[in-house]
């Protein structure tokens, strides 16, 4: 590659980065939805360019609509998407093996292949940066002390991937006095959650776990040993995603229910994230909805043919992040279904799209004769969200 | 050890009497004329009308009928040679198959065997409606005999049931993929016991358009949709990938007439798409090129088209188009994998000369586009009632 191929390569990057950092600068949900997709559209469209440059393998992908590339997308619908599944299948790299700072893996309870997402150092950073800025519309700027729905041990074995690890460790930043209110036999320790409880009696505190965990191990023990807790000035975190729950007929309602009735508990915010797009995560607001924050957005597509829904349209969830350039997750095609319930008129107050999480793609039973990798392959697993 | 086995045909069986059924040895005639009858009155029922919402029940009904009508044909021409069952034939059909292990068990039952037939832990809608037959058949004091040689088991993959069944069997026809063959054979036999496995498989279609008249197209474009549209999977003779041989005016004429037949319910098949999208991507990631979705299909249009993208071909109503300028041309993109070649547009001399091509494990079929799944009792390179039967010579 020649010099001058090299810095026009170098003023791609760059352009992204001035783009990135414009839109940093912003609300993160108080963008209208003119003014963002002209952010969100500017470092889409200059992201888009970089993948292609650095990663063949999207280039090839994005190659067909070439004629827009010139000019770049007009609309956030008309970007080129990947399917998500297929970061399970190839290694998918915008970056020189020299400069890839980590690999994350992501691993499905059912599942045995693994999606590998390369981060480097920029992107991993900016992961964080992301992730801060939106929980912090929630959390407030200080440490809290936090209490984690999960068992000490599930951080502690380093030798497989752990998605609820990951979560932990990835929210582990907002808090302080980080302690583990399960003991390893997923049974809650009493005594220590009490002590906690006392410790910071009457100050904000944080609580986080899995949506099941909270659920199953928490909630569930409360209500069957007939205990209640005081975590009145708590605010609760949660992410996971509802299927779990699904047989006990437990929704969004009956959950935020009895966690207040067991733990006083009036702050409850879900969120809805993935591997493959760490930290521009869609938090709940205090309406129950998913938010778009100003670095991502959110389209609905039509199972029939992947054209964008209109509002209210149950389909397949896109995602749309500012974040990921050391590896072309910008835009992708999950194995989820939603619906976007408007833009900009939510009435919590926040900006941007607000949409709900419906359910998965239903898997597929295939009919032949072959041995069905079926259910492997069509089973997404991610890091955040969990079976 | 019985509560991980049950039995599905004939239902008054019970799971204690296996083993004794495994160690009898009571065999009947190839061809026997008791035998015959069970097929026609099976293939009456299943083209019966309430099995209509079922097509692969109806094509096996109408192939069942053939056999029954035409079975003289099928005896051993030579009359030195004198067919004999082989014993005990043991039958073992993968999990997403309906129907296809009938074809086996129908030509080790015509061959006089006695059968044990293992059928899938999830039963599906069509199969429950064949078993209701077959165990209506067996009911009858007619076809006693025939309930007493032959039995349809169930039973988790982590029982031992597939190594005893393995110790007694004089054959044992695997039905795919790959891995499940291999499972089975790992399992010690008879020292003279016969294999006939259905591994993993796909097929192609090959199509010269600058030979078909614009109808001709249409009417070929409907016939490959009737090859692909009953098993999503695609798997076996469903054709995976269309060699085209023509110009991109006649493709796109073929594609409106594929568009115009080529349903499918989206409600239904809501994961279709994204399904679709995946075999795309990962195929032009590596080679470059394109694809659309041509109403249920989708058609993928690599620059190159190598063996290896196959893996990530998962059917779903995809078709790899490869183009290219003679049947000739074809040949070198094929191997042992293809079972069917499907074709349309190409003279008998054309078809000769390719067969002498072909690389020499390969395409053990070749029938016109619209055949594709017509079972016949020679399959995947095995003449299956030769192979089930003993060939005694007397001279």
């Amino acid at each position: 590659m020649d010099t001058a191929e090299q810095s026009l390569q170098q003023a791609a990057y760059q352009d992204y980065l001035d783009a990135f950092e414009q839109l940093y600068q912003q609300p993160v949900f108080g963008l209208s939805a003119t003014q963002k997709q002209s952010y969100l559209l500017s470092a889409l469209n200059h992201l888009h360019r970089h993948h292609q440059i650095h990663c063949s393998a999207y280039a090839n992908i994005t190659q067909g609509n070439q004629k827009l590339s010139q000019i770049g997308r007009r609309t956030l619908s008309e970007l080129d998407f990947l399917a998500v599944r297929l970061f399970k299948l190839m290694q998918l790299s915008s970056v020189g093996p020299e400069d890839i700072f980590r690999t994350l893996q992501s691993s499905g309870t059912t599942s045995q292949v693994t999606a590998k997402i390369t981060l480097d150092k920029d992107t991993s950073q900016r992961q964080s940066k992301v992730l801060v800025s939106i929980m912090q519309q929630v959390l407030g700027k200080s440490r809290l002390p936090m209490l984690i729905i999960d068992a000490k041990s599930t951080v502690q074995d380093r030798t497989k991937f752990n998605a609820r690890a990951a979560g932990i460790q990835g929210l582990a930043f907002f808090g302080r006095d980080h302690t583990y209110a399960l003991n390893d036999d997923m049974q809650p320790d009493w005594d220590l959650i009490e002590a906690f409880c006392n410790r910071h009696k009457g100050s904000p505190i944080l609580v986080f776990g899995f949506t099941f965990m909270v659920w199953q191990y928490f909630i569930d023990n409360l209500v069957k040993q007939s205990k209640r807790v005081d975590l009145s000035t708590a605010i609760l975190i949660h992410s996971g995603g509802w299927k779990k729950l699904e047989s006990e007929k437990v929704d969004n309602q009956t959950f935020k229910q009895r966690v207040s009735e067991t733990t006083a508990i009036r702050r409850v915010h879900n969120f809805y994230g993935m591997a493959e797009q760490v930290g521009s995560v869609f938090l709940e607001c205090n309406s129950g909805y998913l938010h778009a924050p100003s670095f991502a957005d959110v389209v609905i597509r039509n199972p029939s043919d992947l054209s964008a829904a209109s509002v209210g349209t149950k389909g397949i969830i896109q995602v749309l992040s500012t974040i990921p350039s050391s590896y072309p997750g910008h835009s992708l095609l999950t194995e989820d279904m939603g619906v976007l319930h408007g833009e900009d008129d939510c009435s919590c107050g926040w900006k941007g799209k607000y949409f709900s999480v419906v359910g998965r793609l239903p898997k597929a039973e295939v009919r032949g004769c072959s041995d069905t990798h079926a259910d492997d392959v069509t089973q997404i697993s991610d890091g955040i969200r969990n079976e | 050890m019985n509560e991980l086995l049950n039995v599905v045909a004939p239902n008054y069986r019970q799971p204690d009497d296996i083993v004794k059924f495994l160690s009898a040895t009571r065999t009947l005639k190839c061809f026997s004329p008791i035998v015959v009858k069970f097929v026609g009155s099976l293939s009456r029922k299943l083209l019966a009308p309430e099995n209509k919402v079922y097509p692969e029940l109806v094509a096996l009904g109408f192939w069942l009928r053939g056999i029954a009508r035409d079975e003289r044909k099928l005896h051993q021409s030579d009359a030195s040679i004198k067919s004999k069952p082989l014993g005990l034939v043991a039958h073992f059909t993968p999990k997403n198959v309906d129907t296809m292990f009938i074809y086996s068990w129908v030509c080790g039952l015509l061959m006089g065997n006695r059968n044990i037939v293992r059928v899938a832990t999830q039963i599906t809608k069509s199969q429950a409606q064949l078993f209701i037959a077959i165990n209506q058949l067996f009911a009858c004091s007619e076809f006693e005999i025939i309930g007493e040689l032959n039995i349809f088991i169930r039973y988790e993959k982590t029982s031992h049931w597939s190594k005893t069944i393995s110790e007694y069997a004089d054959a044992r026809v695997m039905w795919g993929g790959d891995d499940s063959v291999q499972a089975i054979r790992h399992l010690p036999t008879k020292p003279r016991a016969r294999e006939i496995s259905f591994a993993d498989r796909y097929s192609v279609a090959a199509i010269n358009s600058e030979r078909l008249t614009d109808d001709e197209t249409s009417q070929v474009a409907k016939q490959l949709w009737d090859d692909t549209k009953l098993f999503m999977q695609q798997a076996c003779s469903s054709p995976r990938v269309l060699f085209w041989q023509g110009n991109t005016t006649d493709f796109e004429h073929f594609k409106r007439s594929l568009a115009k037949v080529a349903e499918f319910d989206s409600v239904a098949q809501q994961q279709l798409r994204n399904e679709q999208l995946v075999c795309a991507q990962s195929t032009i990631a590596a080679n470059g090129g394109d694809y659309e979705f041509c109403n249920a299909l989708c058609l993928i249009k690599p620059n190159k088209h190598q063996l290896k993208d196959l893996d990530v071909h998962n059917g779903f109503y995809t078709l790899i188009v490869v183009n290219v300028s003679s049947l000739e041309e074809v040949a070198k993109y094929l191997h042992e994998k293809v079972q069917t070649l499907t074709y349309a547009g190409f003279t008998d001399q054309e078809k000769l000369q390719f067969v002498d091509d072909l690389p020499i494990n390969g395409v053990d079929r070749i029938v016109p586009i619209g055949q594709a799944l017509d079972f016949d009792t020679t399959w995947d390179g095995f003449n299956l009632l030769e192979s089930l039967s003993r060939h005694v010579s007397i001279k």
